[in-house]
């Protein structure tokens, strides 16, 4: 379990930081197109630290996918689940969606299917790898 | 393949002639190599010569290098580095961390995490690092 939390913090740490550099390319895109974000210093600050949390978060629970025990059911329920909840309240916290039932659930809806989605390619491009590698050890 | 012995009591040597260097005759460079420089394993308080032809994986674990054979862990007194020049020819680097026998590699298979994972004869798994995989893709000779 100790190995396990450290594995966590270390990568979280490692990753953390692409959260904010992405934040700061998303603000410099908005800038550039004319878009007016009413951002202060307070509202850079937190969205600064809640995209260096969601990075450490996103990083951290990678790790799930190393423990070979758990069903690939499991593996995703927790992973995705994990991420969803950082991110929403993230989203929350910064007023990057309104705070009603229906944002939320437009959320939810877009974020499980983009989750979805990249894990599927990467999964099956890894599969499809595998099957070319097997082919030629036979 | 053509096989001559000749009793010697000064000479201690083998000679292999072939067209070009292959599979068999890595083989037999691998064995005489450690026979001039035995493989010792270490596990508890038994001391092993290990075959290297018997070992799956070379892996480091809390900065210490171990020898996998039979699923059993010998830990073994060279660097990663010092083990991939004696054997280079029958292995090969899966990760930063990891010199895998490639005679001793069961299948690949996909992880949930979108890696590659190897698994060795024993059942023993271990992740292809990105940087390695065009290595290993050559070494098993995907194009």
């Amino acid at each position: 379990m100790k190995k396990r939390i450290k594995k966590f913090c270390l990568r979280g740490l490692l990753f953390g930081g692409i959260g904010p550099l992405i934040y700061g390319i998303v603000m410099l895109i908005l800038y550039f197109c004319n878009v007016d974000t009413l951002s202060n210093g307070l509202m850079i600050f937190k969205g600064i630290l809640s995209t260096y949390l969601i990075g450490f978060i996103c990083a951290g629970t990678s790790i799930v996918w190393e423990e070979e025990k758990l069903g690939i059911g499991f593996a995703i329920l927790i992973h995705g689940s994990i991420l969803y909840l950082s991110y929403l309240m993230m989203y929350l916290v910064n007023n990057w969606i309104p705070k009603n039932p229906i944002s939320v659930l437009i959320f939810s809806v877009v974020f499980i299917l983009t989750y979805l989605i990249i894990w599927l390619i990467i999964y099956l491009t890894e599969k499809n790898r595998a099957k070319k590698l097997n082919n030629h050890l036979k | 393949m053509k096989f001559r012995f000749e009793k010697s009591i000064n000479k201690k040597e083998i000679v292999a002639y072939a067209k070009n260097k292959n599979e068999l005759i890595s083989l037999i460079e691998n064995l005489c190599y450690q026979d001039e420089h035995p493989l010792i394993g270490y596990k508890d308080d038994i001391i092993k010569e290990l075959n290297a032809l018997e070992v799956e994986c070379f892996f480091t674990q809390n900065e210490k290098v171990y020898a996998l054979v039979n699923k059993e862990e010998y830990l073994v007194k060279k660097r990663l580095y010092e083990l991939n020049e004696m054997f280079k020819d029958s292995f090969i680097y899966i990760n930063q961390g990891c010199l895998a026998n490639l005679n001793l590699i069961d299948y690949f298979k996909a992880s949930l995490g979108g890696n590659l994972l190897v698994v060795f004869k024993s059942g023993y798994q271990d992740y292809v690092s990105r940087r390695q995989i065009k290595n290993v893709k050559e070494r098993i000779g995907v194009k």
